[in-house]
């Protein structure tokens, strides 16, 4: 089964989203920020009369003193509730929370066959491979697949 | 006997109707008419589905379950037609339930007469006797007795004849879960044991001994230990025993208000024997065709058989009633198609009644809410799009929308008498348990609430009431001997006060002892004796909030009461509101609770804080105080941990929002660009050099852009207040409040979020989050602050000085300038470390060595509390970096009070004084630590003669002190006219030292006459002031001054002294 993947970058790699629980793509970065609050929270962000928690997503994958660029993106996840019924067959899970995970350069979408997945090296940090599903070789470079749940119960 | 859990409710509502009550309110009716509307309707579907769809035993009880409650309103309300029908359903019900009937065609025959006539009579419950039902009631009467067979042909009732065949096969399964029980049904139905569940009610099963009870039941003339036990309770189930005169015990199930050791108390029964059923236990009763485990399982199918026996034989007599009955049921025929027309007609007149309330899904109306916040937030951010905001159809536009809020908004509220109601019955209930006669007055049951608001109260405002019965009211015998009538009072009270609604429950019971409570709190160890010694009655009061306080023993031993009050106040906590105990002794007892009346739209305030902005909910604040730059250091004065701001006299514990929320503090440097504030602490102002040099960069532009002026918000606690220092009030705005989203939702400081009219997305405070995040303790200040008043009354009219009063050894007081105190440290003894001769303590990741005064001056040891704590007094203004030990921390006063400097001569002691009639010794922090500055003012071996012009007591005292110390001839004058007056008189002086603020002539003016004058004016002038901010600097130099000087810091007075003299030496 073919799945697609929205890539982006972060710090010096590159990482991967399924399409399926991204809601849409925004530049928008005058998010509020939270006292007091985690690191890896950014701020708050009004979208269209939501409120988003957005998330620094370099913080947990080791980038920790990654300043965000002129390029920084948001991805607008799907909340659970609102993952399509395609998705939900998938299995695709985001959060409860409207939730934006911001990162350094949006790329293009990949496909790949589900096989073409492979299992994270076995030399990457356990700190950060926890995050990730598998890796899907893009001719010389790898693009790690976000978990993106397990990324979201970062603390 | 048929012992049908009917009858035996029967009994039961009768006694509730007679209770001596009236709320029979127009609310409750309407309520109850439109549960009965819903529930027959339940009995019509599932009868009909049964006659398509043959027999369940799940619809049967469902019909069964609905026709009980109606009989149960309606018996409780006081329709005694409805209850009349409704018990003739049930009963039959009850018959077709056990198997001891037969689902017949007739029997849903006349169900659906039934419903019909309870439809006529809801539809005008005042006229509800007008509906005929004798007809329905003889049917009724004769399918009870014949097992639900229509004796005869049944062919008049029987009109569905071939249906009949359909749901005659069934009654065996349907007979089957509760005919096989051999132990006696429940006497109430499970809907109603849930009901009193989920009012609170506390459900035992237990051991009932008989004997120990008929007393009581012939005392107060109950025929049945039933009915006795349902006098103030619920009897739920019984093991048969109960009525059976041969057994001296038997088991039952009671549900009752009452707590357990109440609970014991009343029914006689060792606390330990009863045990308590959770929902799920109940649940059982109600499940199993076999009810609970019984301890004892010989009583149990012993009075079992006896019914079933009675039944049996009731099946094959049917046919003898039978016999007199079809020629009765003949003639009845015509009322019978008259009653339901009758019946018919007057539902389609009542009709547009029926459909002025529609029952909506709370999904939707949340909704609909949610969509009214958007639009008004669409409103605020198209208003400030628009040049002119005074377009009439914005105004409009306004007012629709308006209305529109309003309008949604009362979609979500409820009155408050839906919890009030319930009270007048839990009070009669327990106060019939425990012997008491308590009235119930409502008020204000109309005010309204947001649903969610009332749900969350139902609980603990059920707990305060339930206290003030349990332990507020006295003994009808002990109140009259208090000379206060037999019968108690409990008042609610809700009533709408500043946008918010307050309810109050108060009894005129014996009130709680602060005494008592304090005692309590000091054995728990919730509070230290010091801090108790100077609780006020209210914070003592309080204690009873505090979590851990109290269980329901420890209490009843104590007389008090508070049985989980915390838990009652975190609940109005939760909801956005305060709760407040305020107590007469002997007199009785008020509790206070304060709520919004609705949690979705709040009117906030919106603050700046170092430039981010949060919405506080207008409802917390009390007032907000302007602070204008140069009374930002002169009014906020360090208290320990705390900064202090006088208002009126009271001192407001002042939170700066900055550091709580560990904001960077930031300014406005002279390129525009926003720079980090390094200061900790505004006040510190006045000395160290990097805050110096802050000072002259931030000259000019930054303050004219009003930098400097800060704001109080002053925001209210429970009973508390305090000060949340921010940096400018923005806007009032009415915000939709939306829930914090997980990732954040552990940050107590905050309330929620909202979009503002521009788009931004700001976060709403929490007041009570920020006043635990930033540990204030207010009991500890509001009893300096209630002395402080004290202090502060007596000493108007005077400058006057504060001190802070301590310990070493308990005999001896000791007391130091406040302001030489830059904080008070609270550590164990365990934590001092030694480096050979020098004790040193960690505190904050810093060494402080300690400074003990007995090594110092002649005093007793230090003598320190039995829980190990010292206090260190970190001092301020003094190069040396020791700590000066205390053992206990008694006080600040304000006092203008004189010290005598000639009773004791000891470096390091200023003098003493009368503080609160006790001999004091204010000591000269610099004397104790030795610091001296080297001079060559002595040089020339002449003393040098200053005039002092002061006109505090103490400042005259310590600066004299400072400058005899250094040999100076001091010449000391209360005022600038007094001063003068020694000028006049010849004296020679080398300098004048003038304090600025004084009565009848101040430093200004002093100096100005001084400079202005040629016998003088060579003179050098020196102001000495507590105020040191640039402007009065400037003013000082234009009046004439040639320096200017704090007075607390000795070292650099002197220093600046010398500088003068040398100069002025030199000019010479």
């Amino acid at each position: 089964m073919e799945k697609q993947f929205m890539t982006f970058t972060l710090g010096g790699g590159t990482y991967g989203i399924n399409i399926l629980g991204i809601r849409e793509i925004n530049y928008n970065l005058s998010a509020t920020p939270v006292p007091l609050a985690k690191s890896h929270i950014v701020g708050l962000l009004n979208l269209r009369g939501q409120i988003v928690t957005i998330f620094d997503t370099g913080i947990p994958l080791g980038y920790q003193n990654h300043e965000g660029s002129k390029d920084s993106s948001l991805l607008i996840m799907k909340t659970n509730s609102e993952l399509s019924p395609v998705a939900r067959r998938e299995g695709i899970e985001t959060h409860k929370d409207q939730v934006g995970l911001m990162v350094d350069q949006i790329g293009d979408v990949i496909s790949c066959e589900e096989g073409d997945i492979e299992p994270v090296p076995a030399h990457a940090d356990v700190n950060v491979a926890k995050f990730l599903e598998g890796v899907v070789k893009q001719g010389d470079a790898l693009v790690g697949i976000i978990n993106v749940p397990e990324l979201l119960k970062y603390e | 006997m048929i012992r049908l859990p009917g009858n035996r409710c029967e009994t039961h509502i009768e006694d509730r109707k007679m209770s001596e009550f009236e709320f029979e309110d127009a609310e409750l009716i309407a309520g109850f008419r439109e549960e009965s509307l819903e529930h027959i309707e339940v009995v019509e579907s599932n009868l009909l589905d049964m006659e398509s769809g043959g027999v369940t035993p799940d619809a049967i009880n469902m019909i069964f379950r609905s026709v009980h409650t109606i009989k149960g309103g309606s018996g409780f309300l006081g329709f005694d037609a409805v209850k009349e029908i409704s018990h003739g359903m049930e009963s039959l019900m009850d018959m077709v339930r056990n198997g001891k009937a037969d689902m017949t065609p007739e029997v849903a025959d006349i169900l659906l007469r039934g419903t019909d006539c309870l439809k006529a009579m809801l539809d005008d419950l005042a006229n509800q006797d007008d509906v005929p039902i004798a007809e329905e009631l003889r049917i009724l009467d004769i399918l009870i007795k014949s097992g639900g067979v229509m004796p005869g042909d049944g062919a008049s009732a029987a009109a569905p004849a071939p249906a009949a065949a359909a749901p005659e096969p069934e009654p065996e399964p349907v007979a089957a879960p509760s005919g096989g029980a051999d132990q006696p049904a429940p006497l109430i139905t499970e809907d109603e044991l849930n009901g009193y569940l989920a009012k609170g009610f506390n459900v035992y099963r237990l051991p009932f001994e008989k004997e120990s009870h008929r007393d009581k039941q012939k005392k107060k003339n109950f025929e049945t230990l039933a009915d006795y036990l349902n006098s103030f309770g619920c009897l739920v189930w019984e093991d048969g025993n109960l009525e059976n005169d041969k057994e001296h015990m038997a088991e039952i199930v009671f549900a009752t208000v009452l707590d357990g050791d109440f609970a014991s108390a009343s029914l006689r029964v060792d606390e330990a024997d009863m045990s308590k059923l959770d929902k799920e236990a109940c649940g059982q009763l109600y499940a199993a065709p076999e009810p609970p485990p019984a301890p004892e399982p010989e009583p149990a199918p012993a009075p079992a058989p006896a019914p079933v026996a009675e039944a049996a034989p009731a099946k094959p007599t049917a046919p003898a009633p039978a016999a007199a009955a079809p020629p009765a049921a003949k003639p009845a025929a015509p009322p019978k198609t008259a009653a339901p027309a009758k019946a018919r007609t007057k539902t389609t007149a009542a009709a547009p009644a029926a459909t002025t309330t529609v029952r909506v899904n709370t999904g939707l109306l949340n909704k609909l809410m949610n969509l009214a916040g958007e639009l008004i937030l669409s409103r605020n951010q198209l208003v400030q799009k628009l040049d002119n905001k005074d377009l009439p159809e914005l105004q409009s536009l306004n007012q629709r929308l308006s209305e529109l809020q309003e309008s949604v908004m009362q979609t979500r509220l409820q009155q408050v008498g839906a919890v009030f109601n319930k009270v007048p019955r839990m009070v009669r209930d327990l106060s019939k348990s425990l012997g008491k006669q308590i009235a119930v007055e409502l008020e204000g049951a109309e005010v309204e609430l947001d649903r969610t608001i009332i749900d969350s109260i139902t609980d603990p405002l059920t707990h305060l009431v339930r206290n003030s019965i349990d332990h507020g009211i006295e003994m009808p015998d002990t109140r009259m001997a208090a000379g206060k009538p037999g019968e108690g009072t409990l008042r609610l009270r809700a009533y709408h006060e500043g946008g918010q609604v307050n309810l109050e429950i108060s009894d005129d019971g014996k009130g709680i002892d602060p005494e008592i409570l304090k005692a309590k709190a000091l054995e728990k160890g919730l509070c230290t004796p010091q801090e108790l010694e100077n609780m006020g009655k209210r914070e003592a009061l309080n204690i009873i909030f505090r979590p851990g306080f109290s269980t329901a023993e420890q209490v009843t031993d104590i007389s008090g009461r508070g049985v989980g009050m915390d838990v009652v106040k975190t609940s109005f906590e939760k909801l956005g509101g305060t709760v407040d105990l305020n107590s007469d002794l002997g007199r009785g007892t008020t509790i206070l609770v304060k709520l919004p009346t609705t949690l979705a739209i709040v009117s906030s305030v919106i603050i700046d804080v170092e430039g981010s902005n949060f919405a506080i909910p207008q409802g917390n604040i009390e007032e907000i105080v302007r602070l204008k730059e140069n009374e930002i250091t002169s009014s906020l004065e360090k208290v320990g941990h705390y900064e202090i701001y006088r208002l009126r006299g009271r001192l407001l514990p002042v939170v700066r929002l900055s550091d709580v929320l560990e904001l960077k503090r930031t300014f406005v440097d002279e390129d525009g660009n926003v720079r980090e504030d390094r200061r900790r602490n505004l006040s510190d102002r006045r000395h160290g050099t990097e805050a110096g040099e802050h000072e002259v960069r931030r000259s000019g532009k930054d303050r004219r852009q009003g930098g400097m002026t800060r704001y109080i918000v002053v925001l209210r606690v429970g009973v508390n207040q305090y000060g949340l220092l921010v940096n400018r009030i923005r806007d009032v705005e009415e915000v939709v409040v939306k829930p914090l989203s997980s990732f954040i939702k552990h940050i107590s400081c905050f309330h929620g979020t909202t979009i503002l009219g521009d788009g931004r997305v700001i976060l709403i405070l929490d007041v009570n989050g920020i006043s635990n995040t930033a540990k204030l303790k207010f009991d500890a200040l509001q009893d300096i602050s209630d002395k402080d008043v004290a202090a502060h009354a007596h000493a108007a009219g005077t400058e006057s000085q504060s001190f802070l009063i301590f310990n070493n050894h308990p005999d001896e007081n000791f007391a130091l300038p406040l302001s030489f105190i830059t904080r008070i440290e609270k550590v164990h003894r365990d934590r001092i470390e030694k480096m050979g001769d020098e004790e040193l303590i960690q505190v904050g990741g810093k060494n402080i060595p300690l400074f003990r005064l007995e090594k110092k001056i002649n005093c007793k040891p230090i003598v320190p509390s039995e829980d190990g704590h010292i206090y260190l007094l970190v001092p301020n203004m003094v190069r040396s970096p020791y700590a000066i030990v205390a053992s206990r921390v008694q006080d600040v006063i304000n006092t203008n009070v004189d010290i005598q400097t000639d009773v004791m001569q000891t470096e390091g002691v200023l003098g003493s004084a009368i503080i609160k009639d006790r001999m004091t010794l204010v000591l000269d922090i610099y004397g104790l630590f030795g610091e001296r500055r080297e001079t060559t003012l002595m040089q020339d071996g002449k003393k040098r003669s200053v005039l002092l012009a002061e006109d505090t007591p103490f400042f005259r005292t310590m600066i004299r002190t400072y400058l005899e110390e250094y040999h100076f001839d001091v010449v000391t004058a209360v005022h600038g006219q007094d001063a003068w007056e020694y000028l006049e008189e010849g004296a020679e002086f080398d300098l004048i030292l003038s304090d600025i603020e004084m009565p009848v002539m101040n430093g200004y003016e002093l100096v100005t006459k001084v400079k202005s004058d040629p016998r003088f004016n060579h003179l050098p002038c020196m102001a000495i002031t507590a105020l040191d901010n640039p402007e009065s600097m400037r003013a000082g130099r234009q009046a004439g001054f040639d320096a200017y000087q704090v007075k607390l810091d000795k070292i650099e007075l002197i220093k600046s002294i010398e500088e003068l003299l040398s100069y002025s030496r030199e000019s010479a």
